[in-house]
């Protein structure tokens, strides 16, 4: 019963913050601007253009309706028209979100599969060699700006090297010869399922500078928050216990330990996972990846009003959902959670 | 029990005293944030001196030189020069301003919007602290950038509104931290004192509950210096933030990411100086989060 009950607990808490983030990105889209039409339809509009999307938008209605006619056309969906391209500003986003999501999960994956045995092997270690390594790379890896990285691993595996493509999601001479058939958009997956080698081959080659760059600050942080939980957990009583019953010592640090030390990891997990969501903005610049972040400062940079206010409510919402995933997993973790 | 107020109130100052030396103690004895402390001074002087220490303050400031484009590092250009035949040594010596004038205007009005904020909450309780935090959660609710990007756009580009943009999703953490501690001293005998000789809220809330956070406070901005620089500097990246010609490590590494291949240096100094000034500001922030960590008021 206590799990239904936090459970629909969590999630009226996430949909109470859904309807305060559209309230604010309403603000924002409508409100805030002294003249929001003309942004609407960009630079170059003619008066009798502006007070036709006035209308359209309803600018002239008061507040409440106006907000109902927004949160009608966004649960419908409807997120505007792209200034820039002139189609549905949730179209684009759509058709590219696969190729963000591709990068945060294979981003976090590293961050989670790397990050946590640097932190277990760092805790177990305390004070030597191996544990001032990983504290050394995980202070750098969150002072390090993603976009300075991103020109750094350039730099020495494409220039210097030549050893990984310089960016870009595939080879465009894929194309001919061996084509990626795209089922879910993830080229990863999809060419593996099609069993397509060659451009598994190749898309691999190039996610993998790009997925280095997004991963260094998550990983850093998981390394740090589980390094400390560890060394609070293989302090207690029952690690000792475990011990004076001969069992073994990776059972005790990978199991015993590790399962009452991560909860606080997966907190920090939950919250760079959605610190990943702006920071595979960067990456994409930098590598060229098309994906969310490319189209979104393409955006900003031509002020395509309606195309910003659409990504804005998206990665909000992405966000939302993401944090409410990760503390029902942790709840699930950590009993005691359900309890607060 | 005849002056009460004021002897909680100095004794308020000697603990504060007696923590701040107790702070650059720990700092003094520990190399690592002394060399950091020493960085960041470093880096200061450079942003406050740039007119003078920079070798082309002109090409600093933004002036081009169309007769030096693209020079490799060398005696008369340690760092090489850009696309516009400037000193990239005084571009990054001048982009150190923005850099430090950004991160502590936003702190310092996150903390004055927050902090207050934080106080009440957390003092008075009930809905008015329910109402409070509600709002401060759908602030944490955009992922930061999102939402310094979004007021940019409606706002305009620019280093103010880059300022302002990251103030608004700044001051919730303030407000959070503060409310904790706010909370732990709600039962303090001082504060319950200063109630039962019927001093206003607001004097408790000023007087009392903020000077008490302000330790935590200090160390909260410290930490937080790192991550400010580092998104401030991701939005001139962007092109929200500063605005050419005048200098700023992001808009730089921007700028000269399209020549990175062959005129490496234009980008990879800046990259350098932003890296090492968050990098100085994170070992420090380290260091005092262990003597004062704020979390455990939470």
């Amino acid at each position: 019963m206590r799990k239904l009950e936090f459970f629909i607990r969590r999630v009226s808490g996430a949909v109470f913050v859904l309807i305060g983030v559209s309230l604010i990105t309403f603000a924002l889209a409508r409100v805030v601007p002294s003249n929001a039409a003309a942004l609407y339809i960009g630079p170059r509009a003619r008066p009798e253009e502006i007070a036709r999307v006035e209308e359209e938008l309803g600018l002239n209605d008061p507040l409440p309706v106006q907000y109902a006619v927004y949160m009608r056309d966004v649960l419908k969906g409807d997120l505007g028209t792209s200034i820039g391209s002139k189609r549905p500003v949730t179209q684009e986003l759509t058709e590219r979100l696969p190729a963000t999501l591709e990068l945060l999960f294979t981003g976090m994956f590293m961050a989670i599969v790397v990050g946590i045995p640097l932190g277990v092997i760092s805790a177990y270690r305390q004070g030597r060699g191996s544990d001032i390594a990983v504290r050394i790379i995980s202070i750098i890896g969150v002072s390090v700006p993603a976009f300075a990285l991103g020109l750094l691993l350039q730099f020495i595996f494409f220039r210097t090297l030549d050893w990984l493509p310089l960016s870009g999601r595939i080879d465009s001479d894929m194309r001919f010869i061996s084509p990626v058939q795209t089922i879910t958009g993830f080229y990863l997956i999809d060419t593996a399922v099609t069993q397509n080698w060659l451009a598994f081959k190749d898309s691999f080659w190039h996610i993998l500078l790009p997925t280095i760059v997004l991963a260094a600050y998550p990983l850093s942080l998981i390394a740090r928050m589980t390094r400390s939980t560890m060394i609070e957990v293989l302090t207690q009583d029952y690690i000792r216990t475990a011990r004076a019953y001969g069992i073994k010592e990776r059972f005790i640090v990978y199991v015993y330990t590790l399962k009452n030390a991560i909860g606080p990891t997966l907190t920090v997990i939950g919250l760079t996972f959605a610190f990943a969501i702006t920071g595979t903005f960067f990456v994409e610049i930098i590598f060229n990846w098309p994906g969310l972040g490319l189209f979104t400062v393409r955006s900003l940079l031509n002020l395509d009003y309606p195309a910003i206010m659409g990504i804005t409510l998206f990665g909000a919402f992405m966000y939302v959902i993401i944090n409410l995933i990760v503390d029902l997993l942790q709840a699930w973790v950590d009993p005691r959670i359900r309890l607060r | 029990m005849t002056t009460l107020t004021p002897a909680t109130d100095a004794q308020v100052a000697t603990i504060e005293r007696r923590r701040g030396s107790h702070v650059w103690h720990v700092i003094r004895r520990d190399p690592l944030a002394m060399m950091s402390l020493m960085i960041i001074g470093v880096f200061l002087i450079i942003a406050i001196f740039a007119p003078i220490l920079a070798p082309y303050p002109e090409q600093g400031a933004g002036k081009s030189s169309p007769k030096t484009l693209y020079l490799p590092p060398s005696l008369e250009h340690p760092f090489g020069t850009d696309e516009l035949g400037r000193d990239v040594l005084s571009r990054v010596m001048y982009g150190a301003r923005p850099a430090f004038i950004v991160p502590v205007v936003v702190v310092v009005i996150a903390v004055a919007i927050g902090a207050p904020l934080g106080a009440i909450a957390g003092y008075k309780g009930g809905w008015i602290d329910e109402g409070i935090m509600r709002v401060t959660d759908l602030f944490l609710a955009f992922p930061s950038l999102l939402l310094a990007m979004a007021i940019t756009a409606a706002l305009g580009r620019g280093l103010e509104n880059a300022a302002i943009a990251l103030v608004i999703s700044w001051w919730p953490w303030y407000t959070r931290l503060v409310r904790g501690i706010a909370v732990g001293l709600r039962e303090r005998p001082f504060v319950e004192a200063a109630q039962s000789i019927g001093v206003r809220d607001s004097v408790i809330v000023f007087r009392h509950i903020l000077p008490n956070s302000i330790s935590p406070i200090l160390v909260q901005i410290t930490v937080d210096m790192g991550t400010v620089i580092l998104v401030a500097g991701g939005l001139a990246f962007i092109g929200l933030g500063t605005q050419p010609p005048d200098a700023d490590w992001g808009l730089m590494i921007s700028t000269g990411r399209t020549a990175v291949l062959n005129q490496w240096w234009i980008s990879m100094f800046p990259a350098l100086a932003i890296f090492i000034l968050i990098l100085a500001f994170n070992l420090l922030g380290d260091v005092l989060r262990d003597i004062l960590d704020p979390r455990q008021y939470q």
